[in-house]
């Protein structure tokens, strides 16, 4: 996956991007379009709440690009705004509200994940699923964790503060999230070496 | 006993664990196959394609980045809106209570081929579809230039009175339950609610392009 990292724009097409130019902002568009749907529909897995939070973060590029310095920080500094807006979404009362919230937020973070849940419904699906579909099963809050420090290169220091929480939270999120998607993924790829519980450790 | 997972997953990105379990690891034929199957996981996830944004997002967009300032001055027009709204609502709700079948028959606005209009979806007309575009044409009305200076009274009228139209089908929304609206009624609530919004947002944008309208 091409990812932000080759997002690079040239510096003439940021100039005139700067100086209003509609049509350099589009290009800039064209580049940092798919990334930053991709990552909200990772993180969000829903296509109309993606092109939201793609909707949200071109309209932040084009208002604040004059705060850019660099060039080369382009492609990192747009992936802030898109990774912002995303928590920001989870955050939402909106999001909130059709959700039906998530404790791992709104709680004190102690949200049981037991596989056996995950790993009854997923059997009972009874088809493969690949690892995007492996995301839906988590909570917005594990998803979003791990699809920053797997995929996007986060650590877990700048997940906590991004969150609002400590890096200890990031890590613990993701090694329950890894134990869900054990549960979800090695269900459904029939993996006998892949049934141990966090409890058998 | 085994090494857990957050201690496989610092194993596995290099971070510093204890020394009995990393001893423990590189003995344990489990421990280290947990640790190539983290690894699959993840590298699973970094092969994720790339997904591809609907190919009209960026008229939106363009529009939606216009410069919108935060108006200054207090709007009483807007507030005897809102409370006239709220009165006229009070009374559509105990009209609609006392015979709930009217609701059903609650018109359909028929609104010029607003601008906006011709970015939205055609043929999706479910109510999940006609909840997002009323969001999407919210976000676009936002992002909108505040109106300056002087306007026809009759445009100013016919703004106040498409929000005021906007406010009661919110607040028939708001009360769907209370109601008692079916899913087909809210239906078209939500349809009159996109059908004004374009209206709306096709006269403000108007406005914009010609001020002394």
């Amino acid at each position: 996956m091409p990812g932000f990292s080759d997002c690079n724009v040239e510096a003439a097409i940021l100039a005139r991007a700067r100086r209003g130019d509609m049509k350099a902002h589009e290009i800039l568009y064209r580049v940092y379009a798919a990334p930053v749907y991709t990552l909200a529909l990772r993180m969000l897995q829903n296509p109309s709440q993606a092109d939201d939070i793609l909707q949200e973060t071109s309209i932040e590029v084009i208002r604040k690009l004059d705060t850019l310095r660099e060039e080369k920080t382009f492609p990192g500094w747009v992936k802030r705004i898109a990774v912002n807006k995303c928590l920001g979404h989870l955050r939402s009362a909106w999001n909130r509200r059709f959700s039906g919230g998530d404790p791992d937020i709104d709680g004190d973070g102690s949200r049981s994940y037991e596989g056996s849940d995950l790993g009854v419904d997923a059997a009972g699906a009874e088809q493969q699923l690949d690892a995007a579909q492996a995301l839906g099963f988590l909570s917005p809050t594990a998803r979003a964790v791990v699809w920053l420090f797997e995929v996007e290169g986060y650590t877990h220091q700048e997940i906590g503060q991004l969150m609002g929480r400590t890096a200890s939270f990031s890590k613990s999120q993701l090694s329950r999230a890894h134990q869900k998607l054990r549960a979800v993924l090695g269900s459904m790829e029939g993996d006998e070496s892949c049934t141990q519980t966090q409890s058998s450790y | 006993m085994h090494a857990n997972t957050e201690q496989l997953l610092s194993l596995r990105d290099g971070d510093p664990v204890s020394v009995d379990i990393t001893a423990h690891v590189k003995t344990c034929p489990e421990c280290r196959g947990e640790i190539a199957r983290l690894e699959r996981v993840r590298d699973a996830l970094r092969a994720l394609p790339e997904a591809e944004p609907a190919a009209n997002l960026w008229e939106t967009v363009a529009v939606g980045s216009l410069d919108r300032p935060t108006p200054s001055r207090f709007h009483w027009a807007s507030a005897l809106a809102i409370a006239a709204s709220f009165v006229m609502g009070v009374a559509l709700m105990t009209r609609l209570q006392q015979s709930s079948d009217d609701a059903g028959q609650i018109p359909l606005e028929t609104t010029p081929a607003a601008t906006v209009a011709s970015s939205l979806p055609a043929g999706e007309r479910s109510m999940p579809a006609l909840q997002l575009s009323s969001r999407r044409l919210e976000t676009l009305r936002a992002a909108l230039p505040r109106r300056q200076g002087v306007e026809r009274a009759a445009t100013a009228m016919t703004i106040v009175e498409l929000e005021d139209r906007i406010a009661l089908v919110d607040l028939k929304l708001n009360n769907a339950d209370a109601l008692g609206l079916t899913i087909a009624q809210e239906r078209i609530l939500w349809k009159e609610r996109v059908n004004l919004m374009q209206s709306l947002i096709q006269v403000e944008y108007a406005l914009l392009q010609n001020p002394g309208r």
